[in-house]
């Protein structure tokens, strides 16, 4: 097991390198030369100036690299260009907006999809399976934004239940950041919990066709103890796969149903960095994003040591 | 002592396409302490009988008709909940292939710790909040059931039981996996147990050991068996009575070296003849054709279609059980053993089974003392 | 009792009866049912058709296409014509629209948005670029994703390794983030890039699938029978394996395009995306964003569609799924 998490974490350590380092190259790939990106070409030699400090362009590349992958290592993200702010700083506003988003979200996707999928599956055929599949065909197809429109409209307009701008922060008190994130959350979770929920069910089916679970009913094990005990575990597998794979979709509808409810989180951020240009900015997101996309999915693989015996006891043995 | 005794068994799927008849008047009898074999081709129901008996066939299927007695009490007339009682109890199954017969996410000796929580009078709840913290917690070793599991796992000669007990079953070879099985079927000593196909998916050094195994285990738990394959060689080796079937039937039965020795229904023969064989050369022959698709089978013998002696009458009427060779063994065929007594009649009843039931029913009749 | 002894029981086969093996009375005989070789084209017909949700979702993407090519003679206005503001959904607006001194009805089943367009009709054209930038997209992928899958899997080894890192790599950036990037980085916004971004992100899914395929087909004997004569690489690749991987990229083509779809919503949403004069449906929906309380149907209609397109487009894909009898792990979706 132990080489196993080791070579899950190498890798996820490798893809953030090349995460980073394509960013790198990416900036300074643009035509034109990211200076000329940023400013376009309204900017004052001071401007210009500072740009070029800042991204030490008139060194060479590899002393430019080996600057840009320390920083990246402290945290330094340099600053922003239109206002003197380090993104840090900025980020570190907008971070907890959007994660808080995802908390939820996944909270809210999987408390549902779990239980739905399990009795789905137990009650294949009948009206509640229907019902539940149809359901779920719904929120997959629904954009995370549109479900943010639709709650926002029912909750906050016509029925004027919950607040629909803006974000309180937590220190600020729990019930109003609950108030704040829970539309925008449900709006992220039902589409990701439709996903999750498919898989549930189908992995299930599955399961209760396997041979162990004739032998279970072979040996006398009553229905309950079976589904629980013996069936449910192993359905899982495939769904933890899925719930992590998915965790991307939380991220980029937590980025779209910011706009929807008015929260200034990496979504804005981000849209703002790319309206203006403010690369720095623009590169931060980026790298957070696929930082905790990476990290997310190790978390994952980790936890299919929990999940199944056989990676957590190797393979055969004689 | 006859333990089990099937009488007239249909089991049978509706499907789509029309009835399936996979199980279609069997009789079957197992006396106390016997290995007793079911040889058949797929296809032939042998597996479908077997759950049937367990009272544990796929939906959409269902016995249609007949009766499974267990030392004489009426299985299909129990509730549910008895019929659950008996299965890994009193009468316990072990399947094909164990590579996916145990259940992956929880030890070999939870697994057969359970079996004997489920009918064994240890004192320890098998309630779901229970189970669920077994296997969560892993089980408490020091219970009576995980003794026993241990002691279990000696029985089949595993190495280390003790500490194999706390594996799960990658961990475990093929027939070491197998022998597990047979421990937790065997765990509640049951009076019978059922084998279907247990040595097929091994390699064939590990099957002989499974089959010793079995017998001898038979011996030291007092468990009749129930072994069904398709190989003859399996068969051969370790049953004292041979069932043949074919197409949801049973064509042939006899003591292991009589059937071997004389098969006497041309499907037995056609088996037989078609088995190379390592001492001598022969002609294998193959039987020619396929096996029928068991929806309604409009004529009478199922393996007329591909049996080179049928007549008309094959295709109309029922063969019925007759004596044929040596003592205790019959043929379902109306080209053997032709007695102008018996002659052509119903299959199944009394009257045409040629055995000592009849001598015996007579006997037991109630009699004035 | 029994007359037969051991001795005079024939062998198998040594005797003959009126029927031999495999004849029978005429009355017994059954027709074998053979299933008739259906092509591909008549197996998928039948899977749907037998369906009833991907029948139902094959007749909307069916709609949804028509609706596309056809938009300029189904709208009934004009994209930029523009009539009252922001009147509801089957209401009119009356005002003299042909110059003519009189005012007229005008219907808006759909209402009309802040500047007065019909809404309904913004989104029979806003289909067309969904659907075009779908089909855009997918082309992009489905070409690069194929051939990176093809020779990966065809040629293993360091390229095999070599291929899949990035598709590794890709994988770590969702579609929307990854768009986003390529955006950025390519300076602009606009049709073209947002097709090259959202295209580029779905790369990875269809390498995948095609090489997994290859690499059972790669194993199949009239492979080996191909290159023992001689058959060149590129040749045996795309005239011998592809033709055979077909039914999972087709799958995987259908599913792909609600995909591809929602990712330009939500790029056009964002504000990323198409220029903002083609009424792309995100655009749409984007555009009706601050009007919610005053003017929901703005963004809902489009949302709606938006929901029954992919809706229908993931039912129909499911189906085809079935139909060609491909397990559900093999296939990736959202």
């Amino acid at each position: 097991m132990r080489r196993y998490i080791a070579k899950r974490v190498a890798h996820a350590l490798f893809i953030m390198w090349l995460v980073a380092t394509s960013v790198f190259f990416g900036l300074r790939a643009i035509p034109g030369g990211p200076v000329r990106a940023m400013l376009g070409q309204e900017g004052t030699p001071e401007a210009r100036r500072r740009i070029r400090e800042q991204l030490g362009l008139d060194e060479p590349w590899y002393v430019q690299y080996g600057d840009w992958m320390t920083d990246l290592l402290v945290f330094d993200f340099g600053s922003s260009i239109t206002s003197s702010e380090s993104v840090s700083a900025i980020i570190s506003q907008a971070a907890p907006r959007t994660f808080s988003i995802g908390i939820v979200a996944v909270v809210v996707g999987l408390s549902i999809a779990i239980p739905a999928g399990v009795v789905s599956a137990t009650r294949k055929r009948e009206p509640v399976d229907y019902v539940a599949t149809v359901a779920a065909f719904l929120g997959l197809s629904m954009p995370a934004f549109f479900v943010g429109i639709l709650l926002a409209l029912v909750f906050g307009v016509w029925f004027d239940l919950l607040p629909i701008v803006g974000y309180t922060p937590l220190k600020e008190g729990i019930r109003p950041w609950f108030e704040h994130i829970l539309l925008p959350g449900i709006a992220v979770g039902l589409p990701y919990g439709a996903v999750v929920m498919r898989m549930m069910r189908s992995s299930l089916l599955e399961v209760m066709d396997e041979p162990y679970m004739k032998t279970a009913l072979a040996k006398g094990v009553r229905s309950r103890v079976r589904l629980y005990k013996h069936a449910l575990q192993n359905a899982m597998i495939p769904v933890v796969t899925v719930a992590g794979i998915q965790l991307a979709l939380v991220l980029v509808g937590s980025v779209t149903v910011e706009l929807v409810f008015g929260i200034q989180g990496l979504g804005r951020t981000l849209v703002d960095s790319m309206i203006d240009r403010n690369y720095p900015v623009t590169q931060a997101v980026i790298l957070l994003v696929a930082a905790v996309l990476v990290f997310t999915n190790l978390a994952v693989d980790i936890a299919y040591t929990a999940i199944d015996p056989r990676i957590r006891y190797g393979g055969d043995s004689s | 002592m006859t333990l089990l005794d099937v009488r007239d068994l249909h089991t049978q799927f509706p499907t789509s396409r029309g009835v399936v008849k996979a199980v279609d008047g069997v009789d079957l009898e197992i006396e106390k302490g016997e290995i007793v074999g079911l040889v058949g081709e797929s296809g032939s129901g042998k597996s479908v009988l077997a759950q049937s008996i367990l009272g544990i066939v796929d939906s959409p299927g269902r016995i249609a008709g007949g009766d499974i007695e267990l030392d004489g009490e009426s299985l299909l007339e129990m509730s549910d909940r008895e019929r659950a009682e008996l299965r890994g109890g009193r009468v316990s199954m072990i399947f094909q292939d164990p590579m996916n017969s145990l259940n992956p996410t929880l030890s070999v000796g939870e697994q057969i710790a359970e079996t004997v929580r489920l009918h064994q009078d240890v004192g320890e709840s098998v309630s779901l909040p229970a189970e669920i913290k077994r296997k969560i917690l892993g089980a408490t070793k020091d219970s009576e059931s995980w003794r026993r599991a241990i002691e279990m796992l000696e029985a089949v000669e595993i190495p280390d039981p003790a500490g194999r007990a706390t594996d799960y079953p990658h961990e475990f070879s093929g027939g070491m996996r197998q022998r597990a099985m047979i421990a937790m079927a065997l765990s509640c000593e049951p009076d019978l147990l059922v084998a279907d196909e247990p040595t097929t998916a091994l390699d064939v050094t590990v099957q002989a050991q499974i089959l010793e195994e079995l017998a001898r285990l038979k011996e030291e738990f007092d468990t009749s068996i129930l072994l069904i394959t398709h190989d003859l060689a399996v068969v051969a080796e370790t049953c004292d009575r041979v069932n043949v079937m074919y197409a949801g039937e049973i064509v042939e039965r006899a003591p292991a070296e009589e059937l071997f020795g004389n098969p006497k229904h041309p499907y037995t023969q056609g088996l037989i003849a078609s088995t190379p064989r390592i001492d001598r050369e022969v002609d294998v022959t193959p039987i020619e054709g396929n096996v029928p698709d068991l929806i309604d089978i409009p004529y009478a013998c199922h393996f007329a279609p591909r049996c080179p002696e049928s007549d008309r009458e094959c295709f109309e009427i029922e063969p019925p059980f007759r004596p044929v060779g040596g003592p205790d063994h019959e043929a379902a065929c109306l080209k053997r053993g032709s007695d102008p007594e018996l002659g052509p009649g119903p299959r199944s009843g009394d009257a045409s089974r040629g055995r000592d039931r009849a001598g015996s029913g007579a006997g037991t009749e109630a009699t004035d003392d | 009792m029994s007359t037969d002894t051991g001795a005079d029981t024939p062998g198998f086969g040594e005797r003959r009866g009126e029927f031999g093996p495999g004849e029978m009375p005429s009355e017994y005989e059954v027709e074998e049912e053979t299933e008739e070789y259906r092509g591909l084209a008549g197996r998928l017909v039948d899977g749907i058709l037998g369906d009833k949700m991907a029948l139902f979702g094959a007749v909307i993407v069916l709609l949804f296409v028509v609706t596309a090519v056809f938009a300029p003679y189904l709208a009934p206005h004009g994209q930029e014509e523009t009539f009252s503001f922001m009147k509801e959904p089957m209401t009119s607006s009356t005002l003299d629209v042909d110059d003519d001194g009189q005012t007229e009805q005008v219907l808006h089943p759909l209402g009309t948005d802040s500047f007065g367009h019909d809404i309904l009709s913004r989104m029979i054209f806003g289909a067309r670029v969904s659907l075009l930038v779908a089909l855009a997209t997918l082309a992009v992928s489905l070409t690069i994703g194929t051939t990176i899958g093809v020779l990966a899997g065809y040629y293993g080894g360091v390229i095999d390794s070599l291929l899949m890192r990035y598709v590794d790599f890709q994988w770590a950036f969702p579609e929307l983030i990854l768009g986003v990037a390529i955006i950025a980085l390519s300076g602009g916004l606009g049709v073209i890039n947002v097709i090259i971004a959202i295209g580029i992100a779905y790369i990875d899914d269809f390498a995948r699938i095609v090489r997994g395929e290859i690499l059972s087909i790669r194993e199949e004997e009239y492979i080996t029978a191909a290159r023992a004569i001689g058959m060149g690489d590129a040749r045996i690749m795309f005239r011998e394996m592809l033709p055979n991987a077909v039914a999972p990229i087709i799958v995987q083509a259908t599913l792909m395009i609600p995909l591809a779809i929602l990712a330009e919503a939500g790029l056009s949403f964002l504000g990323l995306g198409v220029k903002p004069t083609t009424p792309t449906w995100g655009l749409l929906l984007s555009d009706g964003r601050q009007f919610i309380d005053r003017a929901w149907w703005i963004s809902v209609m489009p949302g709606l569609a938006i929901m029954v397109t992919v809706l229908s487009f993931n039912m129909f894909g499911d189906g085809l799924r079935d139909a060609f009898d491909i397990s559900e792990g093999e296939v990736e979706e959202r």
